[in-house]
Parts: structure tokens; sequence; C-alpha cells
């Protein structure tokens, strides 16, 4: 069944001239208008666990631009952030095409409100994702335990937590390991807040795994760890999901881009079977020799 | 019976009037004949002759306000039709300031139905993600955060969104003010340019192709928005480019074709018909 989408000012719980009735608007939803979604069908609350700038609003615009792909398993039914959408399809487009203008913007919605809307169908099934896109200042104020998980509402009520890998800062050598650093300090808040709750589902999310890929000194280093950091979580939740996902790959990018597979997960029903743990990464049969060998430390 | 004809301008509203009038008036519309004229068709005789001409509607013409309200018979049963041709442009208007016209927002409740029009020639074949976001550069560059509530100052408005969300916010905008379903019927203007190509689609698998997100929001809604897609070339060709020359001594009626939704040949009263048989 169809939800009814409430007008903008009805959502936003602000006050509408009596002498017009608004459109849905271009803001993003606070934590009662997805309530208010909730309360009319199936879904899901989806906390990204990252670092500014690690890729989740990416991640968020391919899930939606995704569905102009002909032939998905799974249909686009309807988003009460469609414009919200829109702007930030059309501004990631700008910042992939080198315009500043929209990278340097000092905030989010000025309200508060943090939450995209994508409902699903999948057969006689529809669900709604309700994306929270929090800021990644507050996961690095958790990892440093400057903040407890459980002071962030949308956490205590999520459905699915991901945990996000930046493969961009994979490739910073100086970097590399705060990455998995900060994994394992979230992991630790996770499990000192009693968190995720038995209904909550866990996702390790590697983004930019292209970046990863292009590059075998960071393919190797990963290589050689991403499987520990995976156990690592699979320790806290057992039916912890682990995906790689190119989301800004450019098309000539060789392997599957791991949104349609990041997808499944956000819409499988809490208690769904994991898929299979991820493979290693094999080379291409062309692959230079010097590109397989085991990575170790520059000396 | 009142039907919403929903289109932004240019997408071919008035120019499907113009040619549904000419069928039922010459008799190319199968069964549904036209009991009784109701009201002024001043504009729609001008459009019949400006076909003739193959001269386009010009914008004076496309974008007043007009109706067509007939009685026809279908069988046995005579139906009075109501169809008021809204301004285009004061649907686009509407989109962007995110408020709705009284005049349209009152005609959602009664309506028994409703034709959405979509011009072929204006839907790029690849309007699917932003081909810079999908192609440009490895990996992902990252917004330093989101903004979605000030978007004025992206340089970013609604009227930037492509035909495809533009439909699918209508839509839901107007599911929002109405409780019961609204049969859809899709029309696809300037059909002629699509049967240019090679194979030919159907225009179900036209909309599937080439307008996937309202395609995709059309099924996962069929319970709200039952719907039929069809295929009009109004004028029958390009008159720009010049018409084949097997049509140019057709009359406007005869030249003018439309296209069901499995891409068989039929009469421009299909959706018309359709609609009458999904609203009851």
């Amino acid at each position: 069944m169809t939800e009814a989408p409430q007008p903008a000012g009805a959502q936003a719980g602000v006050d509408v001239d009596d002498s017009v009735t608004t459109l849905l608007g271009a803001e993003l939803l606070d934590s009662e208008g997805a309530s208010q979604i909730l309360a009319r069908g199936p879904g899901r609350v989806v906390v990204w666990m990252g670092e500014r700038g690690s890729g989740t609003t990416t991640l968020i615009a391919r899930l939606y631009e995704r569905q102009r792909l002909p032939g998905e398993d799974a249909r686009f039914a309807g988003s009460s952030t469609l414009l919200a959408f829109e702007a930030l399809a059309n501004q990631l487009a700008l910042a992939v095409g080198g315009s500043t203008a929209s990278r340097d913007h000092p905030t989010r919605d000025a309200d508060g409100r943090q939450i995209y809307h994508l409902a699903l169908s999948h057969g006689v099934d529809r669900v709604n994702l309700l994306l929270a896109d929090l800021p990644g200042e507050l996961f690095r104020a958790v990892a440093d335990n400057q903040l407890a998980l459980s002071a962030i509402p949308l956490v205590r009520r999520a459905d699915k937590l991901v945990l996000i890998v930046d493969g961009a800062r994979l490739r910073d050598p100086a970097a590399r390991s705060t990455v998995l650093t900060r994994v394992r300090q979230l992991l630790e808040r996770l499990a000192a807040d009693s968190l995720p709750h038995p209904s909550t589902e866990l996702a390790l999310v590697v983004t930019k795994w292209d970046l990863i890929v292009e590059d075998p000194d960071t393919l190797a280093y990963w290589q050689a760890r991403e499987h520990q950091l995976a156990a690592d979580v699979r320790e806290l939740h057992a039916g912890a999901e682990h995906v790689r996902v190119a989301a800004g790959a450019p098309a000539s990018f060789p392997q599957d881009d791991g949104v349609g597979a990041l997808r499944s997960w956000l819409l499988a029903p809490p208690g769904a079977t994991p898929g299979p743990p991820v493979e290693p990464y094999e080379w291409p049969d062309d692959a230079p020799e010097r590109m397989r060998k085991p990575w170790r430390r520059p000396t | 019976m009142r039907f919403m004809l929903l289109g932004e301008q240019a997408t071919g509203k008035s120019s499907m009037l113009v040619a549904l009038y000419g069928a039922l008036v010459n008799r190319r519309a199968g069964d549904l004949r036209i009991v009784r004229t109701v009201d002024d068709v001043e504009f729609l005789s001008r459009g019949l002759l400006a076909f003739a001409r193959q001269e386009s509607l010009r914008r004076t013409e496309v974008d007043s306000d007009a109706a067509l309200l007939i009685d026809l018979a279908t069988g046995n049963q005579v139906v009075s039709l109501d169809i008021p041709d809204r301004s285009g442009e004061l649907l686009k208007h509407m989109l962007d300031a995110r408020v709705w016209d009284p005049d349209l927002l009152a005609q959602i409740g009664p309506a028994a139905g409703a034709m959405l029009f979509l011009r072929a020639d204006l839907l790029a074949p690849d309007q699917g993600p932003d081909p810079q976001l999908a192609s440009d550069g490895p990996g992902t560059v990252e917004p330093a955060d989101t903004v979605a509530g000030d978007t004025a100052e992206l340089g970013w408005s609604p009227a930037r969104m492509p035909a495809d969300a533009r439909a699918v916010d209508l839509l839901q905008s107007l599911l929002a003010q109405r409780s019961q379903p609204l049969p859809l019927a899709i029309i696809v203007s300037a059909w002629d340019r699509v049967t240019a190509s090679s194979p030919q689609p159907s225009p179900s698998d036209w909309l599937a192709e080439n307008v996937t997100l309202l395609d995709q929001y059309l099924a996962s809604n069929a319970d709200r928005l039952p719907h039929a897609v069809f295929g009009v070339s109004a004028q029958g060709g390009d008159f720009v480019a010049g018409l084949p020359g097997d049509l140019l001594a057709e009359d406007p009626w005869d030249r003018a074709y439309l296209v069901g939704p499995e891409g068989q040949r039929d009469s421009f009263a299909a959706p018309i018909l359709w609609l009458l048989e999904a609203s009851t």
C-alpha cells in the first residue's frame, strides 16, 4: 500500500499559510518525519558510521541514482525527499566536475533534518529506507570517547548500522592505520553501549574500492588486514555483512560496483541470512608480477 | 466525467486534444461518437487548420487555458467528458514554486482519471545516472557535507530536475492530495521520433527503457495509479523536416496515429476508452 506523503510544511512541522497548499519540499526528514513514514509501512533506519568525506553521501546518492538503470530487481516506489536526492545528485555531479562551489558548504540542513527517504519495492514487498546522513564529526567524537553512541538517538533506533572504511584514506600511508583504528574504536563503543541491539544488523562497508584496486600498495596493505577486521566486526555481530563498494567508479571499472549488493542488504529484513564472506581479491591474469607480491613495509 | 491533462509546456497536451477532437468529429475514433459539443471549440478548429497546413500549434494556441467539453456515446452509454487543458507554464511554475495552483488542486478530487504527457524527443535515451557521477575519474568525490535545505545556494532548483523526476514529483504530490486511485494514461508525444529508430519499441518498453524512474514508480504504485502507456503522433510526422510523400495528401486525422501499450496501432479514442474502463 502506498503511503500518502504529507506536504512539506506538515512534514517539517512548520506553520503553513492556510491559503496555499504546498508540494513536497526539498527538505530532508527529521526523526518525527521518519517516524511518520515508519508508522505507515515497513522500513529500515540506516545509520552510516563514517568520518567526514568517507563516501557516505555519495553512497546515498548512488542508491537513488541506481534506480534510473533499467532492469533493477528493486523498483523505485517513491521518496518524500525526492528533491533533496536530486539536489544531492546535482551537487555531486558538480563536485566530480571540479566545481569547488559545492564542496565548501559549512553546514547541513539548518533545521537538523538529516534523513533521506527512499521507498523501494521488491515483488509485493515495499520497504522504506530511511538513510541518516549524520555529520562525520559525530563519529570522530564517538571514536575518541568524547560522546557516547547512545547519545545519538538515531543510532539507538537504527535497524542497520554501517561501519565505513574509507578507501581513499587507505591510500595515504600516513593515515591508513587510523582507518583501522577508527573502525575498531567504534566497535568498542558499540560493545560498551550494548549495541547493536539484537534486532539491529551490522555491516562493514569499504567505500571507494576502485581506488584501492588501482593502487598495488594500497591493495596489498588492505588485503593483509581486511579479513581480520571483518572477523572483528563479526565477533561483535555474527551476522555482519561485508561489502566493497565503488560508488563513484568510472564506467570502465571492470568489477561490480557493489551498490546492488549493499542495497540488497539494506532491504533484507532483520535476521536474514548474511551473504557469504567476501572473497580475497584476486589479481587478473595479466596483472604484472610485481603487483602480486605481498605488501611489505617501505624501507 | 472529468479527466485531467498533466504536462509541462510543449509536451503535446493541446496537440493531443486537437487530434482527438479531429478523430471524433471525423469518425476516426472507433465506436466513440460525439453526441453533443458543449462548449466553444474554436481553438480546436484552429488547431486542425494548423495541422492541415502542416504547421505546429502556435504557443498562443497551446498555452491559453482551454477545455474539451463534449458528450460522447460509446455503445449504449453516453458519457459527458470534460478535459480541461491547463497551461503547461502554470504546471511548471507550480512545481518550481512548490505551491499548488488552486484550480488544479480543485480538479484532483473529482477527477476520474488523468493523462500525463511526456515528449519522446525531449527525453534523452541516456537519461540515467548523471554521466559525470558515473564515469568521471576514479573513486568518489565527497562534497563537504550534505545540504538539502538551502538548495538555492548551490545554484540548484526544482527547475533543474530531469523530466523523470519532475513527473514523479508531480504524481507524488498529486497522490498526497487524493485518497482514491487515479487511473493514468501516459501519453508519449512525438512518437514518430521514436518509430524513426529501429527496432521500434512498444510504448511500455520505451518508458521502461528511457524513463526508468517513472516506470518503476508507476509499477510500484499500480494500486493507486493504474496506468497504460500510449505513443501519439498528433501531427503524423515532423512538419519542419517534411512529411513523407505518402502522407502529404492525407487529412490531418488520417496522418495522426496512436500506438497502444504493446505497440499496436489504435484509434485516438484508445486512451479515453481505457480511462473510462479503468475509472468505473
